[in-house]
């Protein structure tokens, strides 16, 4: 896994630690331009991946970066799957059933044979033929590209683990490494909870993406849980939330992940040039 | 130790799922069945909740599970009948807002709670247990800013740009639009700060919706001559997020909180607080959450749920079913006074 990871979501106007400033983000990148300076830069300096959700501008960075052919071929990308907030967005509109009826829709017929009747709707008793089609449609658009690993959102490991339904997590991992051939992640908010579902499992090459900062920043239920779960297994951990929203100072901040040698990997989000360099500066000097 | 507690979820869409992986993962605490009435969703739970039974009917949920309590979280339009059920099953019980439909679902469920042994409920205002939220009421509560004068509140998100399908915008199974869906939230936090208003005008206008509201602005007077107003809608540009802003004024100060932030003004250094601004972000109020389900407030209500049944105290949850139907009432007036374009006076 990359060591350096730049982020997405400042690109989309999303800041977890502040609505006003992803809404200023929102304004920035609205000139896709202006994002496309910052990944160029964040690259020159040393980011060797990029994650992206399936947001709908995420083809637009893909596209800017497949014209530059050092990045096409050097920069590897990391899908987050799916962009949540279009599927929470639709289901307020419209509700789950209608939701997942409009996805089928969109897709290939021919595939649906069996999940879905165009009359009645959903009608499938096996959810994987129904979460393979719904992963296919995801991943379509980005195939092309120089895509490394996909990741499931937060939203929905977080909820898998939860319930325990470790079939469901077995068949991501192994849909996405057959029938793909591509790295497969999990990204989550509550990492004692995966840590849980995935302990009797033998993935290999399995990359977790989970808040890791020295503040404790988003680490449910407990800091000190993550610090030492981590050290009972060998995944590629990706630490996200480093600076805790930037309260903390990049020197700070490195020199805490390094102290744990199982964190190999940062995905770091940025919106300012300025800032990017003393973090990377710190992320090479301390992992 | 804790007593373990078992639950039912009455709705498995949205926030069924979501409350029902926050309370998986409490402690002494699970899940044992679920009553949904789509064929669909029940045949995917059937193949992936080895360990919770399903019933597509509430009747035969409460005849054959014994459960601690239940978490009603279907279409709005059956929130009365749930909540009745579950008052007269003896079922500490969570619904999730709005509380029901209109004042006369609201005097049955009054009718029906005063008959019967008091129960823990709560009525799903997480918005109470957001840090910045909960941090004004604490300063609010303290006469920081002195005597509050006047607020103004915004709520906004961007969700309606046509017309909508599903129970959510049909009136007759949600009850109303943008005030009912989310400002039930703001105008439950406004009361729970500041009190019941005794006055009530609002305007609701629909551009996007043919039967419920996409526009709100709401004006409250209070009996100490308090006053200030809400504005609302969900056909707002750019707030990818639900987005609340209130701005309380007092005779030392004001306070702005968000869901993100709260700032403090004082003209006067009282208690640990010296005059001028204070400002706390998210990460300052950040706490620990039992499960992080991405958006807070969610995981430290249901906590608190569970927590008042282990300790079974009633009275000590504030955003009860009583609480509910008065939120309820005032939204009803709300209505009111748009549709006859007049104040309505509102005594509790």
């Amino acid at each position: 896994m990359d060591k350096i990871i730049l982020g997405h979501n400042q690109f989309f106007g999303v800041n977890h630690y502040s609505a006003k400033n992803g809404l200023e983000n929102q304004k920035k990148f609205s000139d896709i331009g202006k994002a496309c300076n910052v990944i160029e830069y964040a690259f020159n300096e040393g980011a060797t991946g990029m994650m992206l959700s399936t947001h709908e501008n995420s083809i637009k960075i893909l596209d800017y970066i497949s014209n530059n052919t050092e990045m096409k071929n050097n920069l590897n990308i990391h899908i987050l799957l799916p962009y949540m907030n279009k599927y929470v967005r639709r289901l307020n509109q419209i509700g789950l059933i209608s939701t997942l009826n409009e996805i089928l829709l969109k897709n290939n017929k021919n595939k649906l044979s069996g999940i879905f009747d165009i009359g009645k709707g959903l009608i499938t008793k096996d959810i994987f033929s129904f979460l393979k089609v719904l992963i296919d449609a995801e991943l379509r658009p980005y195939l092309e590209y120089n895509v490394k690993s996909i990741f499931l959102h937060n939203s929905l490991t977080d909820i898998l683990s939860s319930f325990e339904m470790e079939d469901i997590i077995d068949f991501f991992y192994s849909y996405i490494n057959e029938k793909y051939k591509l790295s497969v992640g999990f990204c989550t908010l509550n990492y004692p909870l995966l840590h849980r579902s995935l302990d009797k499992k033998n993935y290999d090459n399995l990359n977790i993406m989970l808040p890791f900062n020295k503040m404790g920043f988003q680490m449910s239920p407990d800091k000190n849980l993550y610090e030492k779960l981590i050290l009972e297994k060998n995944y590629n951990y990706i630490a996200m939330s480093t600076m805790a929203g930037g309260k903390l100072r990049a020197e700070d901040a490195f020199s805490y992940i390094g102290s744990h040698q199982k964190i190999k990997s940062v995905v770091m989000g940025s919106s300012k040039i300025e800032n990017i360099k003393s973090s990377f500066d710190n992320i090479k000097k301390f992992l | 130790m804790d007593k373990f507690l078992k639950g039912g979820i009455i709705g498995f869409g949205k926030m069924g799922i979501a409350h029902s992986a926050i309370l998986n993962s409490l402690e002494n605490n699970s899940v044992k069945a679920i009553c949904e009435n789509s064929d669909f969703i029940n045949s995917f739970l059937k193949k992936s909740f080895k360990n919770i039974n399903l019933y597509k009917n509430f009747d035969e949920l409460i005849d054959k599970e014994k459960l601690d309590y239940v978490f009603i979280t279907s279409p709005n339009k059956f929130h009365k009948e749930h909540i009745v059920k579950s008052i007269e099953s003896d079922l500490n019980f969570f619904v999730e807002k709005p509380t029901a439909m209109n004042d006369e679902e609201i005097d049955e469920i009054l009718d029906v709670y005063q008959k019967h042994q008091k129960k823990i409920s709560m009525v799903g205002f997480m918005m109470r247990y957001v840090n910045s939220f909960k941090k004004a009421k604490h300063i609010l509560d303290q006469k920081i800013i002195g005597d509050v004068i006047n607020f103004q509140a915004t709520m906004y998100v961007s969700q309606v740009f046509k017309k909508g399908t599903g129970w959510r915008y049909d009136k007759k199974s949600s009850g109303g639009g943008v005030i009912m869906a989310h400002s039930s939230h703001l105008i439950d936090l406004l009361c729970w700060y500041l009190g019941y208003p005794s006055r009530i005008e609002a305007k609701c206008h629909k551009f996007y919706s043919d039967e419920i509201e996409d526009y709100g602005h709401i004006f409250f007077e209070y009996n100490d001559n308090k006053f200030g107003w809400i504005d609302c809608s969900w056909s707002a540009d750019n707030y990818r997020t639900l987005t609340t802003n209130i701005k309380i004024s007092g005779s030392n100060g004001e306070i702005r909180v968000g869901d993100d932030f709260l700032e403090v003004f004082l003209k006067d250094s009282i208690g640990d607080y010296n005059a001028g601004w204070h400002y706390f972000d998210k990460i300052d109020l950040y706490t620990p959450s039992a499960f992080d389900i991405g958006q807070d407030g969610y995981s430290d209500q249901n906590q608190d749920f569970i927590r008042k049944i282990q300790s079974n105290d009633p009275e000590d949850i504030k955003s009860n079913i009583y609480n509910g139907c008065i939120i309820q009432k005032i939204i009803s007036k709300i209505y009111k006074s748009s549709s006859q374009n007049k104040y309505i006076e509102f005594n509790g």
